[in-house]
Formats: structure tokens, sequence, C-alpha cells
């Protein structure tokens, strides 16, 4: 708003100074009359803009203030619709183009490599996974394949065997009447020869090891059983095997020649962005139609999908999707008020927008609090930091105060209008080890803030300014990144909830690659802010928790624990990862969570709601944070 | 892109180069235009070469660098449902040095040189692997088109109003035209865009993207119609700007060679208004213009990136983007020498073009021998 005025004021200035020049003009022509009635008319705009801006609203308490936040948030729940998924779909008709958004081009069409939001959500229709995570009975459910787990406990190994569906073929769009089948041989190449090659950097390499009881590393073998069968062999115990072996993977009959003749370089350049789309193969819902960069993707329906509704017709319902490329998400807003789009994800600013729309023909859905937050982390490097800082972040009293001084209910307030939810526990709500219970034990309390800085020796001077034993005042810089706003006014929340103690916390909006730099590379930094997604599995998050993690934010790459407590934290990750016996495994992450909760190497900020708006022309509309929205069951309601 | 620089401006960069006072070799004297050539592409190919270079050096000095980029991608990325993404440090060593990104920045050139110029391959993308053609090429065509309409439309209305209002000087409509221009070339383009964007969206009138949402092959007149009616709007806003500044130009121009002797000699030996005007004045008012306009050529193929992002554009200034921002050296590269390229050869197509309309400089060779 500052801005605009800014802009209008700037604006009337140089039409005063113009205004100037015409009275000075018509003077000489008599006009004087005419040219003060058009400076009175061109100055009552931005003068009734500096009027209307300096305007002052009645002041509140911030008791009333929260009051009506509250009263403005249950307003905009109540408008909003709750379709939480997981139940039961209705039975739809095959029809319907999807318009659908991407905000950038698909870099490649290679599964191999398609690692960026937006192309794997393309390059995904193509594939399927073997077996499939069910997040609201938190258990995996067969998918190309069933599985079966043999534990042999004696000899401290685990077999999984997948055996697949025995109606998978790749196809093509190109030459549908081309039918390749699925076999074992699929997966064995594609899990010894992709992903356990070293040169291709797989992500899922680092995957197929395990660390042995003495330390040293046995890789999970795989082997061909028959045609539709593989058994992978785990050289020790595992909690979650599934986990780590269910994948999903490319067409032998193409990457294995393109292997043998071009090496590494080879597979890397299958299905680069240039391809003829309609000559990949899919054996996923739907094969890639059409690319036209900077413009749009098409998919279209794969009627050899193995996946059906109850009355057997072969899913998706969906004919067609498009995906419209729009970098820019005020104009992916506009897309769909203007019914070019069949879905938008809304951000808080477009809510108010949304709901005011009359006789609206798309509904808003409420999918419950996110998975995942952001956190403020605490550097404790004792290589990087300045001593000084170090001293005080290095000690567990003080990183509990200044998670006591985190007013989550006022970020979530202030920041999000109160559409979040305070992030008080370790594990997301989908992981199987989520315990209500078990939370963060140091939440909003200035006044314990102040008590644990005083139990080691930070107390306040006669200004109130809080320093240490040796007379140091407590200061520190918070980083962030600087294009995102929202981590911005948060981080001033924060520093301003530590200024009402005494300590001054200095917020830095830098360039985000810089923050990443800092965080990975130079270490030096001392409260950082920024997000690393949601802790789904309970051994999930290896490079981060472990203090031999390259990822280990606060304290990377440890030869040895440096702490007792992340030595405990090691042991009970790997503790966790090899007990099969689900009550004690729980015991185990019980007190995994409470101790990384305690200690507050960082801590979690808020949970956003999410919300989506669908237009009602659509059929089978579940959604929420923990399934998303399932595309496979959309239909169109007119088509009946 | 170019067309929202005023030629004044442009003029500011580049200035007039008139070969007088130079002193050339035989071969200069013998053959003057073959040698001005070659000294020009000689100098071309220097100044590309160091660009090269400079590039590479400035990439190298961003924060961290692509293996890095991707592979934070790869952390941020949350795997619901399925295991993590872990890059061990090996890994992203192993990455780095694939790509060659372990060598210093000048190896790293001198490879690259080495794969343009003796293998005559501008490469793959490091990112998506696709050829550099193919993501430049259809992009190109984009960016040429749109920048061609809005060079035409600018170049017409610009002479077109600085000519008329020149005559019209100290009039209630020149002053009310000064004051348009002025407001117009000191608008914010970027408002300007959000603020056709959101016209569109309240009237319904035009299309909010600038791109048919059906291929051209579909249905190539539809196309067409249905192309002209999505640019209409983000092409307003792509010249706009740059008409109010040009056209100030040019009348100051006009005024400036109307105040000028010759003209007073052109007048009262009986050569009519129009004539002084158009043939006399006008022509004169070309030369800074087209000294100015070195980069033109260049500013056709080059993006237009707050326009294509605002109006889903597919133009080449999203790609760069999107190149400059993963640190896609390839690609950077591969865009940056063509620009490049053209703008050089652009400067030389305007000493030749000054050559052509101006006799002072065509004939100021001579006074050299």
């Amino acid at each position: 708003m500052l801005h605009i005025i800014n802009v209008v004021f700037a604006l009337s200035i140089i039409r005063y100074g113009t205004l100037m020049r015409m009275r000075e003009f018509s003077r000489t022509r008599g006009k004087n009359r005419a040219s003060l009635l058009a400076a009175a008319a061109l100055l009552l705009i931005p003068g009734s803009i500096l009027w209307a801006a300096g305007a002052v609203d009645e002041e509140m308490t911030e008791g009333e203030a929260m009051s009506e936040r509250e009263k403005a948030r249950a307003e905009i729940l109540a408008q909003m619709t709750e379709r939480p998924g997981g139940k039961g779909w209705e039975l739809g008709t095959v029809g319907g183009t999807w318009f659908g958004s991407i905000n950038n081009d698909p870099k490649t069409f290679n599964t191999m490599s398609a690692r960026d939001g937006d192309t794997a959500a393309v390059v995904g229709v193509l594939f399927d996974y073997l077996a499939d995570y069910d997040p609201y009975i938190r258990e995996f459910k067969p998918n190309l394949a069933s599985f079966e787990v043999e534990v042999d406990e004696a000899a401290d190994s685990l077999t999984v065997t997948y055996t697949l569906r025995d109606d998978l073929y790749w196809t093509t769009l190109a030459d549908p009447d081309t039918r390749v089948k699925v076999t074992a041989d699929d997966i064995v190449f594609w899990y010894d020869e992709i992903e356990g090659d070293q040169e291709l950097q797989q992500p899922g390499y680092a995957g197929q090891f395990i660390e042995m009881p003495d330390g040293s590393e046995a890789r999970i073998e795989v082997t061909r059983i028959d045609d539709l069968t593989v058994a992978f062999h785990y050289p020790r115990i595992v909690a979650n095997p599934i986990l780590s072996t269910n994948m999903e993977f490319g067409p032998r009959y193409l990457y294995e020649p393109a292997k043998q003749e071009g090496g590494a370089e080879g597979v890397l350049n299958l299905f680069s962005i240039d391809t003829d789309p309609a000559t990949i193969p899919s054996i996923g819902p739907y094969y890639i139609a059409e690319y036209e960069p900077g413009v749009r993707v098409v998919v279209v329906r794969n009627p050899n999908y193995w996946k059906t509704d109850e009355a057997g017709v072969s899913l998706p319902y969906l004919e067609r999707v498009i995906y419209q490329i729009v970098p820019d998400r005020n104009t992916e807003f506009l897309l769909f008020k203007e019914g070019n789009k069949d879905a938008y994800t809304l951000r808080p600013e477009d809510i108010d927008e949304l709901l005011a729309v009359e006789d609206p023909d798309f509904t808003v859905y409420n999918g419950g609090a996110s998975l995942g937050s952001a956190f403020v982390a605490f550097n404790q490097n004792p290589d990087t930091m300045d001593p000084l800082v170090y001293g005080w972040f290095s000690q567990t009293r003080f990183r509990q105060a200044m998670s006591s001084v985190l007013n989550r209910d006022r970020i979530a307030s202030q920041v999000y209008r109160g559409l979040a939810e305070p992030a008080l526990y370790f594990f997301a709500r989908a992981n199987p080890y989520f315990d209500e219970s078990i939370r963060q034990r140091f939440d909003y309390d200035p006044d314990r803030a102040r008590e644990l800085l005083a139990e080691i020796g930070i107390r306040p001077n006669a200004e109130g300014l809080m320093e240490d034993a040796d007379g140091n005042h407590i200061e520190f810089n918070i980083h962030v990144g600087a294009e995102n706003n929202v981590g911005v006014n948060i981080m001033n929340i924060f520093a301003d909830e530590l200024k009402q103690i005494g300590i001054t916390g200095n917020v830095r909006p830098i360039d985000f690659q810089k923050l990443v730099q800092m965080l990975t590379s130079t270490y030096d930094w001392h409260v950082a802010t920024a997000s690393l997604g949601s802790n789904y599995w309970p051994e999930g998050g290896s490079n981060v928790w472990q203090s031999k993690g390259n990822f280990h934010l606060w304290h990377p790459l440890q030869e040895e624990p440096y702490t007792e407590w992340e030595a405990r934290v090691d042991h009970l990750y790997n503790e966790g990862r090899f007990t099969i016996d689900k009550e004690k495994a729980k015991a185990v992450y019980d007190e995994y969570q409470q101790l990384l909760l305690d200690q507050v190497p960082m801590t979690y900020l808020v949970y956003p709601l999410a919300f989506l708006a669908v237009r009602d022309k659509w059929g089978n509309v579940f959604y929420d944070t923990l399934g998303g929205l399932d595309s496979n069951y959309l239909y169109l309601l007119d088509a009946e | 892109m170019s067309a929202d620089r005023t030629p004044a401006e442009r003029s500011d960069a580049s200035s007039a180069r008139p070969a007088t006072g130079r002193r050339h070799s035989p071969i200069g004297r013998r053959l003057p235009l073959l040698y001005f050539l070659a000294t020009r592409l000689a100098s071309m190919v220097a100044i590309l070469l160091v660009l090269g270079l400079v590039v590479f050096g400035l990439m190298k000095l961003a924060p961290s660098d692509m293996v890095e980029n991707y592979i934070r991608a790869q952390l941020l990325l949350s795997a619901e449902r399925q295991a993590d993404n872990v890059y061990t440090e090996e890994q992203i060593a192993a990455a780095k040095a694939r790509l060659g990104l372990d060598l210093p920045f000048y190896a790293q050139y001198a490879r690259w040189l080495y794969q343009v110029v003796v293998e005559r391959d501008l490469g793959r993308s490091l990112i998506s692997r696709a050829p550099i053609l193919f993501l430049i090429q259809s992009r190109a065509v984009n960016s040429l088109i749109l920048n061609l309409i809005s060079l035409v439309f600018l170049t017409l209305l610009s002479f077109a109003t600085g000519l008329y209002f020149s005559s019209k000087v100290d009039t209630p409509v020149d002053f009310a035209a000064t004051v348009t221009a002025l407001l117009l070339h000191a608008f914010p383009g970027i408002l300007l865009l959000i603020l056709l964007q959101l016209f569109a969206a309240q009237s319904g009138w035009f299309p909010i993207t600038a791109y048919p949402d059906f291929p051209y092959r579909e249905a190539p007149l539809r196309f067409t119609f249905s192309y002209l009616h999505h640019i209409a709007l983000p092409l307003l806003g792509a010249f706009i700007g740059g008409v109010g500044g040009t056209m100030r130009y040019i009348r100051a121009t006009m005024l400036d060679q109307l105040g000028q002797p010759y003209v007073t000699a052109l007048y009262s030996r009986g050569i009519s208004e129009r004539r002084v005007f158009v043939v006399h004045a006008f022509r004169n008012t070309l030369n800074p213009y087209i000294t100015s306009s070195a980069d033109l050529f260049a500013g056709l193929f080059s993006g237009s990136l707050i326009l294509e992002i605002i109006f889903s554009y597919p133009g080449l200034g999203r790609l760069m983007f999107e190149a400059v921002r993963q640190e896609d050296i390839n690609l950077v590269l591969a865009n940056i020498m063509f620009v490049s390229f053209l703008i050089l050869l652009g400067m030389v197509a305007a000493d030749m073009l000054l050559a052509v309309v101006d006799p002072r400089i065509r004939f100021s060779g001579r006074g050299d021998d």
C-alpha cells in the first residue's frame, strides 16, 4: 500500500509540475479557469488516496484483536467444505478434460532425472510403484505387485518377495497395439543397473545398503524367482523393508540397450524433452500426448492401466489432462477465477476473494493442517561459530528458552490469519509412530524462558537487556530467505518476542541460494529458518538426524557424535530401524521424538491449513493433506 | 526488451562512429570496406571470447553450483509415501566431476569452446540434457514474432507522432502530447502489464494469457486470430512505454533540426514545408537513431522476462531466467553468445547503414587519403 501511495504521490508531483506549466501557458491565452479545473481534477485522485491512507483505524487491545481474528477465522472456515479422503469412491464414467497447470516446463521425460516437482508431476503419470502406502491406515498395500515379508530371526535376515500382476504391459500412444509385458527382469535390471549404478547418482542408491551391527555396510540383493516374482534379501532384519525396496521403474527393453551402447550417458540422455512423447512407454494411468515448450503438456488416458473401479471400469475416468505452463501464481489464480482451470491451491491472500465470488461454480475444500512445517535451527558447529554465540547455543537450556519464546499462536494468528496450527510434534500425522502425546514441552512461555536462561547465568541487566555471566549482551543474527515473505514475517515476530525478554535477534533476509550455501557448505550462521518437508517415516531424514549426516544442519558430518544426546539420537535412530516388534519400536521412537523435541536443535513453527478449490462439475472430490486429491477417481458429473 | 529503451538511451550507450581522422593501413586504403568489415569482425570475435570467459567467471562467483542446487531441490522435495532422497558427499563430488564443475572456470570455458568450435555442437542443457538448439529454437521464434510486432508499432507510432507534434510546437495539443509521452515513458512497465492483465480479467474482453491454448497445427487460421487476440494487451504493454520515450526523442531532434540555418535557407528558397520536414529535417533525425539502434537486431531475439512470466508467454526470457537460476551454464552461455553476436552484428550493420544515409560519413574516408 505504501508503495502505491509513493507512486501516486510521485505522479501527483509530476502532475503538479505539469499543471503549473499549464497555468503559465494558459495565462497567455486567458484560460486560467480551465487550467485550474484540470489541476483540481488531477489532484483529486491522489489526494483522496492520500486522505484514505491517512485515516486511522480505531485502536483495539491485543485481546480484542485476537478475538476479532478468531471470529474471522471461524467465518472463513464455515464457508469451506471438509471432505477428507480414504473413503469409498462413487462409480464414475470415463470422459472429460481436466485443466490443470504447472509453474515450469518439464525438464525431461526420463524418470531417472525427473526430480523437480513439475517434472515429477508430468513424468509420474507414466509409472507406478510396486506397493502403495495408505496414510489413513498407515500401512503398505499391494499395487503393481503383492508382497510378502519372511523373517529369519535365527539368521538375522529378511526376505521381501514381490509378485507382479499378470496384466501389466508397457504400451505407447504412438503404437498402442505393441504391448511389452512387464516382468521381474524389469525390476532386477532397474535395481541393479540403474539405481544400483553409482555412476548414475540415483537417490535410491544409498538406500540399497544397510548398516550392519559391526558398523560395516552390506547391500540388499535382489534375485529373480520367476517371470513375475523377485525377492529382495536383507542382510539383517529391518523394521520397514517395503519402504526401501518399493520402487517405480522404467522399461528394461529400452534402458538396457541404451546403457549397453552409451553407458551412463546413454541412459541419462534417454527421453529428453525433444523426444516425441507419444513414443514413451507407460504402465501408469496416462500417456504423455503432447508437449509444447513453454505452453502446455497434454496427457491422455492409458486404457491399459491396471487399476479399475469396483465395476471393473479401467481408471482413471479422465480422458485427458491439460497442464498449462503458467509461471506466475497470480495468473494461475486469475485462470481459475475465469473458469480456465479446474482446481486451485489457495494462498492465504486468495481466500477472501474466492469466498466472495457470488454463485460460485466451485467449492473450497479445507484439507486440514499440513503435514510438514518450517523450522528454526540453532547452529552448534564449534568449528565455524563465533565462540561467544556457540557458548550460548550449545547449551540445551538456552535452546529450550528460545523455543519458549517462539509464539506459535501469534505466528498463526498474524501471519496466517489464524489459518494454521502450532507445530508441536516431531513426526507427521501420517507417520506410523505418530503419537499425539509426544509434543514440544517448551511451547510459548516467556516467564519459563527467563527461568531457563537464569539457570545458565543469563539474566537481565539494569536496562532489561539479557547478559551472560561475563556481561555480554545476548545478540545474534536470524537468517531467512529474502524471497520468503512469510518466513521474514515469522522471524520478525520471533525477534519481537526476543526483544520483549531483552534479547536482540537481528533478522537478516538473504538470497536463498546464499542461505543454502551457509547451511550446507560454509556453516557460518547463527539462527536460520527453512523447510525440509515432513517427518513422514520414522527412519526418514537419515542425513538430517544422524550426526554423520551431510544435512545435520546444526553440526554436519560429525565423525563421532559430538554430544551425548546426539549419540543417543544416533543410537535410537538405528535401533528403531532394525526393531521389527512394533511395541518395542514404538518405545524407541517415542524416546527418539521426545529427545529431539527436548534438545531443540531445531524447532518447528506452524502447520498451515491447506485449501483447494475445485469446480463443482467433478465428482469424487475428496481432499485432505494426508492423501491429497486423487485424480484417478475424478469424473465429470454431467457425463452421466 | 530493447523496444522499451528509447533511442536516446541507446544513443547514450553507443556513440556514432564516423570514420573521420582514422589512419588506414595500405590494405585499408585500397579496400576500405573489406578492411572495415575485417577489423570489425576481428574485434567482434575477441569481444565474444572475453565475454564468454567473464560469463563463466560470474557464474562461478554465484553461491553454490548447479549440482548443489539440484541436490537442495531433492532434499527439499518432500518425498511423502516414498523413501528419502539421500545423496552422499561422494555422490555429490562425482556429479560435479562428471559435469566438469570441479574444474576452474577458465578450464570449463576452454572445454565449452572446444565443444562449440571444434566439435560444432552447442551441446545439451546440463539440467534437462535436451539439445540446446531444441530448447532455444521454438522460443526464439516466439520472441522474434512478439518483438518484431512490438518494434513495428513502436517505430511507426513514435515516428508519426514525433513528426506530427514537432510541427505543432507551443500549442496545447503539443503540450498535452508531451505530458502524455512523459507519463507513458515514466510509468513502470511491470505495473502497466499487471494492470492490463487485471483489465483483461475484469472486462473479459481479452484472455489473461498471451498464447493460444491449442496448437498451431490443429487450426492454423484460428490459431493466428487467437494469437492476435491473446497478444494484443501484452503487446500494448510492451511498446507503449517505448512510444512515449521515442516520440519525445524524435520530436526533440526534429525541433533541433528545424532550428538549424540550413532549414531557414531551404524555406528562403521557397521549398515547401512538407518537403523541408520529410526530406531534409526528418532525414537528419535518422542518424543518431540508426547509430543508437545497434542492439535492435539482438532485441528481436531477446526475451521479455516480466511479460513472459505475467502473461505466460513462451519466449526466451523465461528459459534464460530458469537457466541462470539453475546455473545451467551451457544454456546460459549459448544464449548470451548468440545475443551478444547479434548486438555486435547490429553495430556493424548500423555503421554501414549510417554511411548509406549520411554522405558526410560516406565520404569522410577520402579526406584521410
